[in-house]
């Protein structure tokens, strides 16, 4: 592309040659050129001028949240009012995470057409969940020889939500429960109960049996007495805490890992119709904020809003306040995501949680020593491979019920 | 992936779909453009009535195939050069007619540009002529139509469109041809709108439609710019005059001029003269002689003159006397001259016996008053100074020492009275009449009169006072009685000791002591003579036999005395010279001379003058009657011209004089009585009439542009000597900052290259780009790859980079991470690409380590190492 400085230069030659020529050449027309390449660049200028307050420019996002490491794409508008088309424009954006800090510039040119909104889309993958803002900081027009520039300080930022994008976690996830509910559809695997709408076993009839469950059918095929066991519908509640601070400035990378992992487990919880409830440090109350759990889209708008008021400084409060909550709300199982996790900690967690499954899933390697990495609680997970880590939970073996 | 990526491809959509025009755009331009080459060409040599339908439609055809044709897919785009290989073919089966009209074509090119009407070809036949005419055109018109429309349509190139439709015209131009100016800026326009058609299509976002849309809607704003920009030029040309004025053309005349004659082997005089020439510098030398290598009239006037009477012989018209010859330059006497002179310069200053006046107050006596008229002169150019006539008296006027005069505040209009005769021959023939004037017809208690006398040294306790002059003194009933007399008694008892003590010195140096010694035997015997006549002769004549008249005797070798080139060697020039050589030898034999330049009018410019009903004649004198000449001085006259420049004199009505006037005449005692009177009543009106119009500006006017006197003179060379010094000094660091700019800006653009080039998105790029800066870092240490393989030369940088201090572990992992880059298509990471960029710029930072200051540069600069 032609630079402005060199056409400037080249402009300023042409018209030391067009001084040389109204000099050397006798006649109308060498004056005559001289006075049109003087007026070339006033009328250049004026037409930039005219165009610069014509010009509306905004930025969009044609969706509402965007997903990591998933190509998105902005939208830079040009609404061009005149009748004059711009031959080159040049928009400088940055895109920066306000979790991290990282950014990168955009350079984008292009042409506008007269009269006609001009919509130029850039592809963007963002590699950080939370709130990432994309920022015109200059636009910039140019005239048709490239001569002139005009530049436009139009600032404009939008803010938009990066959610994690989730890894699709192929099998189930074992939510053991404690608790019976009749009005559940979820029936354990362990125990059978009195509800007959589900046949937990059968088995050889033992004196004591009811009549009622004896399985006349299969008995009378065979020459053994069989029992149907009833199932017994439990209610499963999972609980997710996501501790997400600054406080041991983990790496955007850890967070990252941390929060994938608890949308996956999330999103697979949901599937499993498991009512998942979410908990988080709320940076401005520095109280625990929760949220009910029973559909991707509720999924989706929990981690807008956690994500939003991220990040938090100090969470140390989380596990205190979350110990009483989770009585409360009769969680059977609690998974603590963080990519923080001290190992004196453990202990702690285990003991005060000692009446549900607790699992800790950690991306941060250094958190785990020897034996917490024996422990078959902490899941230390990689963003590479989370369905892998992950998997652990659903063969995990029931420790206490 | 944990970083910002963005695609390098962007995608472009309107709202509203664009139509393209852009075909139809470059077909119109490229038919435009061919249409107004052949306008401008035709109109260039007088071609205007040439409207063969053939020809036009050839030109279309050409034009419109080639298009149609270029607009073809890419694989068959290439069938649009069918046009003009059948011009081609056609042009070289019909070369015989094709070349006959270009002969007939270029002729009438010829006869416009060096307005002849001799033919430059000779044309064997004229029969055929108007088709040999066609075919000619016609031929040149495919190709050079197909040529225009495949540069334009096709693919858009500014420069080439511009060379094809510009060259023809440039011959024109060159010769300073008039051509059809619509035709030419509608060209202009057309030069722009392809320049930003082409600039618009060296952006590729978007779709093709959209791209072709928007590219043809630049070149219709760019049209629609250029147009409006075209017509505000032509307004303001016609407003401003700028193309019709004379003031701007002889500007431009006198630049062309100083470029033209620019000389390398003079380059600061060529400077100078182009400061000159732009009115950057004031030129004090204007008064060096041999400056210029031609003369070249404007043609322009000057000067009007209106006469009361019409006179029927040469009237010289002078602004400049030169009294010193030095230098090759004329100047005036020295302030320090009259400051000696103090009573003359009182003589003159206070009771204007001012030898100005001289040959006017001489001739009221000789000729009658009733050969007197009246001159009004007229300046038509401001820089025009002030005219003086021979036998001329301005009244009311300030006489400038011996020289010149001002006329104050009148200086674009004023008026002599003046004596028509001026054939000064008759006069320089007229013998010395002696007089005696009574004494006691003065009053010597007026203090004015005793002043005067004072001045004069004059014994007044005599009887009578003696007078020589040409003629009596003493004029009855006129009313120059009192001027006349006192010029007359300043003139023999002071002015004329004066002239022959300063204006017989001789000018000697080496080159002119040559050329007395050239000087023929001729030269010297009318020089025994003693006769100023014969010896003036003598000198024009050698003059007139050794040296050619000419308006281009180019310019004196500055190393060169002026007269002894003109007279020694070029033996080239024009009435400069002449007077010049004229006057210096003159000197040489005691001829009081100076050199004056001005104007003459000859006797026919007078005759062919514009009449009036009252018998005055006006007359419009143009720059060409510009003229220098030699003045001497007639003792007891006064100041008369010398036409030395062959072609201004005419020996033989010179030699044909009217009756010799004068014999001894005495004026008696017995006339004293009336004579006293007279006498008394002249000395105090003179007085009277001095001091009540003091001249307002005693400063001597003795150039055109009103150069100041001598003193100040000296002071302004200083200051302008030294406004030259700073000027070319401002001059000399203004380009010496250019050029260091001009490095400064190239090491920047380089930098930026090569950062752009380390940071690019695609990480293969980037390792091989830092791999070609590592190559060039490791060949200006002398570490080349000698025909190794390039694992085996890592190996060879990496030893010879430890072995001068360097860590060479960097440039190993480099060249290898190239090498997978390049062939295995491996990309590096980001933190390779990051460490490998801070490696070389640690070896360039270790190479300039306590290096010279002239070697820091070099690497910065030249390099552009860091």
């Amino acid at each position: 592309m032609i630079q402005t400085f060199y056409m400037k230069f080249t402009y300023a030659i042409i018209l030391i040659v067009a001084l040389l020529f109204s000099v050397l050449y006798s006649g109308e027309f060498s004056i005559l050129f001289l006075c049109i390449i003087i007026m070339l660049p006033i009328f250049l200028k004026t037409i930039l001028l005219y165009i610069r307050f014509r010009l509306n420019i905004s930025i969009k996002t044609p969706v509402v949240s965007y997903y990591r490491n998933k190509p998105q794409t902005v939208q830079l508008v040009i609404e061009n009012k005149c009748i004059f088309p711009i031959s080159k424009a040049a928009a400088k954006l940055t895109c920066s995470s306000v979790v991290t800090g990282e950014q990168i510039p955009i350079a984008v040119t292009f042409p506008v057409s007269a009269k006609n909104v001009t919509i130029v889309e850039l592809t963007i993958t963002i590699p950080h969940c939370g709130l990432t803002e994309i920022k015109l900081n200059r636009f910039e027009i140019t005239d048709y020889i490239r001569l002139l520039k005009k530049s436009i300080r139009k600032t404009q930022s939008i803010s938009v939500l990066t959610l994690p994008s989730g890894t699709e976690l192929n099998y189930k996830i074992h939510v053991p429960c404690s608790v019976t509910d009749e009005e559940s559809n979820v029936y354990s695997k362990l125990h059978s109960g009195d509800d007959p709408s589900e046949i937990y076993r059968i088995r050889e009839y033992h004196p004591g049996d009811m009549p009622k469950r004896i399985h006349w059918k299969l008995s009378s095929r065979t020459d053994t007495m069989w029992v149907k066991e009833y199932s017994l519908p439990i209610k499963q509640r999972a609980a997710i805490l996501i501790d997400y601070s600054n406080a041991s400035n983990p790496s955007a990378d850890l967070m990252d890992s941390t929060l994938e992992a608890a949308y996956s487990l999330s999103m697979a919880l949901v599937k499993q119709e498991v009512p998942v409830v979410i908990y988080w440090l709320s940076e401005k109350s520095q109280k625990l904020v929760w949220n009910d759990i029973h559909s991707i889209s509720e999924l989706n708008d929990c981690f807008t809003i956690l994500l939003s008021n991220l990040p938090v400084e100090d969470s140390k409060e989380l596990l205190t306040q979350a110990s009483d909550l989770l009585a409360i709300h009769s969680t059977n199982a609690i998974y603590y995501c963080t990519p923080n996790f001290a190992v004196n900690e453990i202990e702690r967690c285990f003991k005060t949680f000692y009446n549900n499954h607790f699992y800790i899933i950690t991306s941060n390697p250094s958190s785990l020593s020897q034996n917490s990495s024996e422990n078959k609680n902490i899941i230390f997970i990689r963003e590479e491979s989370i369905s892998e880590n992950l998997k652990k939970l659903s063969t995990m073996e029931v420790i206490r019920e | 992936m944990n970083e910002f990526q963005v695609r390098q491809n962007i995608v472009i959509t309107t709202k509203h779909n664009a139509i393209s025009i852009k075909p139809i755009l470059l077909i119109l331009i490229a038919l435009v453009g061919s249409i107004c080459t052949f306008s401008v060409c035709f109109s260039m040599i007088h071609f205007e009535e040439y409207n063969k339908m053939l020809f036009w439609t050839v030109t279309c055809l050409s034009v419109l195939s080639t298009s149609v044709f270029s607009l073809m897919p890419k694989k068959m785009h290439f069938i649009g050069y069918t046009p003009l290989f059948i011009g081609i073919l056609l042009t070289f089966w019909k070369r015989a007619p094709f070349i006959s009209g270009f002969k007939y074509i270029y002729n009438l090119y010829y006869c416009v540009a060096h307005h002849t009407e001799t033919q430059f070809f000779e044309l064997k036949s004229t029969l055929s002529i108007d088709i040999d005419m066609l075919w000619f055109i016609c031929c040149t018109s495919i190709i050079l139509c197909s040529l225009i429309a495949r540069v334009v349509i096709r693919k858009p190139y500014f420069i080439f469109y511009f060379l094809l439709t510009f060259i023809p015209i440039e011959f024109g131009l060159y010769e300073g041809l008039k051509m059809n100016i619509p035709s030419i800026l509608i060209l202009v326009v057309t030069w722009f709108c392809v320049l930003s058609i082409q600039i618009a299509s060296y952006s590729r976002s978007g779709k093709k439609a959209l791209q072709n849309a928007n590219i043809a809607n630049c070149g219709i704003a760019m049209l629609a710019v250029t147009v409006a920009a075209v017509l505000i030029s032509v307004m303001l040309c016609n407003a401003f005059n700028l193309t019709t004025d004379k003031k701007i053309q002889n500007k431009r005349d006198e630049m062309r001029e100083s470029i033209e004659n620019f000389k390398w082997e003079d380059f600061v005089k060529s400077v100078n003269n182009i400061g000159i020439s732009l009115g950057l510098i004031n030129d004090p030398d204007t008064r060096k002689l041999g400056t210029k290598s031609n003369i070249k009239y404007r043609n322009e006037d000057n000067v009007q003159i209106t006469l009361s009477e019409p006179i029927n012989q040469s009237l010289y018209l002078k602004n400049f006397t030169g009294s010193i010859y030095e230098d090759n330059k004329w100047e005036s006497l020295p302030e320090d001259e009259w400051k000696k002179n103090e009573e003359l310069d009182a003589l003159f200053s206070k009771f204007e016996c001012v030898p100005q006046i001289l040959p006017f107050m001489n001739n009221q006596n000789i000729y009658g008053e009733d050969t007197n008229a009246s001159i009004k002169i007229k300046s038509l150019q401001k820089s025009e100074s002030t005219l003086l006539p021979y036998a001329a008296y301005g009244q009311n006027y300030s006489y400038l020492h011996d020289t010149s005069c001002s006329v104050g505040k009148n200086k674009d209009e004023y008026s002599y009275s003046i004596s028509l005769m001026q054939n000064f021959y008759n006069i320089s023939s007229m013998p010395m009449n002696h007089y005696y004037l009574p004494t006691n017809g003065f009053n010597f208690n007026d203090p004015s009169t005793a002043e005067f006398f004072s001045n004069l040294d004059i014994d007044t306790s005599q009887e009578s006072i003696y007078v020589s002059s040409l003629d009596s003194p003493y004029i009855e009933n006129s009313k120059y009685k009192a001027q006349a007399l006192q010029a007359s008694l300043t003139e023999s008892y002071a002015y004329r000791q004066f002239v022959h003590d300063t204006y017989t010195v001789p000018f000697s140096s080496e080159g002119l002591d040559k050329v007395y010694a050239s000087l023929p035997q001729e030269v010297y015997e009318a020089a025994e003579s003693e006769d100023s006549l014969k010896i003036l002769a003598a000198i024009r004549k050698y003059l007139s036999d050794t040296s050619e008249y000419t308006l281009s005797p180019g310019e004196t070798p500055s190393t060169r005395d002026f007269v002894n080139y003109f007279l020694l060697e070029n033996n080239k020039g024009y009435c400069m010279h002449f007077a010049t050589a004229g006057a210096v030898i003159a000197r040489y034999f005691g001829i009081p001379t100076r050199y004056c330049e001005g104007y003459i009018v000859s006797a026919d410019i007078i005759a062919n003058g514009d009449k009036s009903d009252d018998g005055s004649v006006v007359v419009s004198i143009p720059d060409s009657a510009a003229h220098a000449w030699c003045e001497y001085y007639i003792d007891g006259y006064g100041w008369v011209p010398y036409e030395l420049t062959p072609g201004y004199y005419d020996t033989n009505a010179e030699l044909d004089q009217t009756e010799i006037i004068g014999e001894e005449n005495n004026i008696d005692t017995d006339a004293q009585t009336e004579t006293s009177e007279i006498i008394t009543t002249t000395v105090t009106t003179t007085v009277t009439t001095i001091t009540d119009y003091a001249p307002e500006n005693t400063t001597a006017l003795t150039t055109e542009n009103n150069k100041p006197s001598n003193k100040t003179k000296s002071s302004n060379g200083i200051f302008e000597t030294l406004f030259k010094v700073i000027l070319y000094i401002i001059i000399g660091i203004a380009v010496i900052a250019i050029i260091i700019y001009g490095f400064i800006l190239s090491r920047n653009y380089a930098l930026k290259k090569r950062n752009d080039a380390f940071n690019n998105s695609n990480t293969i790029m980037s390792i091989i780009s830092i791999y070609e800066f590592l190559m060039i870092l490791l060949k200006y240490q002398s570490i080349t790859p000698q025909n190794e393989q390039l694992l085996d030369f890592a190996e060879i940088a990496e030893n010879k980079l430890n072995s001068i201090g360097i860590d060479g572990k960097g440039a190993n992992d480099i060249i290898k991470l190239a090498l997978a880059a390049d062939m295995g298509g491996k990309a590096p990471s980001k933190a390779d690409i990051e460490s490998s960029v801070k490696y070389v710029n640690s070896i360039v930072n270790e190479l300039a380590k306590d290096k010279n200051i002239f070697i820091y540069i070099v690497m910065k600069y030249i390099y552009h190492f860091f």
